[in-house]
């Protein structure tokens, strides 16, 4: 996968656990897990605006794309 | 099959299934001792079987046929299980697991196969059938059903949609 998500380094800025952030976006810690591992296969909008807004950033600002 | 319990129909077609396997296990048994048994009492069946018009020389061919038979019966159970598995993996709640798409890819080349014994099973049938004193037998003289092709290529097609459906499946998991 050529996307890779940047959850840790955005929670470290914002001085705020995983589980925090789960609960605040409303979805269960494991699958926020599952994201921040790497290991999901897509992220829904609304996931994906809901942890922005929490976070106060953008979706670039938690995925990357990297070349091969 | 705890789950299918609560499904009448699943229930109803597992039993009818298992009634089946139970059915092939014991026809196919029978075929396969059916030819040694006429061996050990070979002068009392070619005297049997010169009362129907049938010469002794046929008595090989009969024992080629319960061979053929048990190979039938052997694919048909394999083709059988094969469905009860499918069965059961509804009945969990999955049924577009890959497994699924596995069995029913599975039943298509076992129905492929059946098709190919059931030819020369056939011939032979009508061979007997010419006999003077022929049992009742009613088949294609060909062999091959257009029922049953027409099974098999839904099987390939079914197999092939349970496997897009479980690839979606798989998607739709990873997606948080």
């Amino acid at each position: 996968m050529a996307i890779t998500v940047k959850l840790d380094d955005r929670l470290q800025d914002r001085k705020m656990t995983l589980t925090e952030l789960a609960e605040r976006v409303d979805i269960t810690l494991a699958n926020l897990s599952i994201l921040k591992t790497g290991k999901a296969r897509a992220i829904r909008f609304s996931t994906l605006a809901a942890i922005c807004r929490e976070l106060d950033c953008q979706p670039g600002d938690i995925l990357e794309y990297i070349g091969d | 099959m705890s789950e299918a319990k609560r499904d009448p129909l699943l229930t109803t077609v597992w039993w009818m299934l298992t009634i089946l396997l139970v059915l092939c296990v014991g026809l196919g048994v029978f075929c396969l001792l059916a030819y040694p048994v006429m061996l050990l009492n070979e002068a009392y069946f070619v005297a049997g079987f010169a009362k129907m018009g049938i010469a002794p020389s046929a008595l090989p061919w009969i024992g080629i046929l319960g061979g053929l038979a048990a190979a039938e019966l052997g694919l048909t159970f394999s083709f059988l299980l094969n469905l009860r598995r499918i069965i059961d993996g509804v009945a969990q709640g999955q049924p577009f697991a890959p497994a699924n798409a596995g069995h029913l890819r599975r039943m298509a080349w076992l129905s492929v196969a059946m098709q190919i014994v059931g030819v020369p099973i056939t011939r032979m049938l009508v061979w007997f059938d010419a006999m003077p004193h022929k049992p009742h037998v009613h088949h294609h003289a060909h062999g091959i059903s257009v029922g049953t092709i027409i099974l098999t290529l839904v099987l390939f097609v079914l197999a092939r949609v349970f496997r897009t459906g479980a690839e979606m499946q798989q998607d739709l998991e990873g997606t948080v």
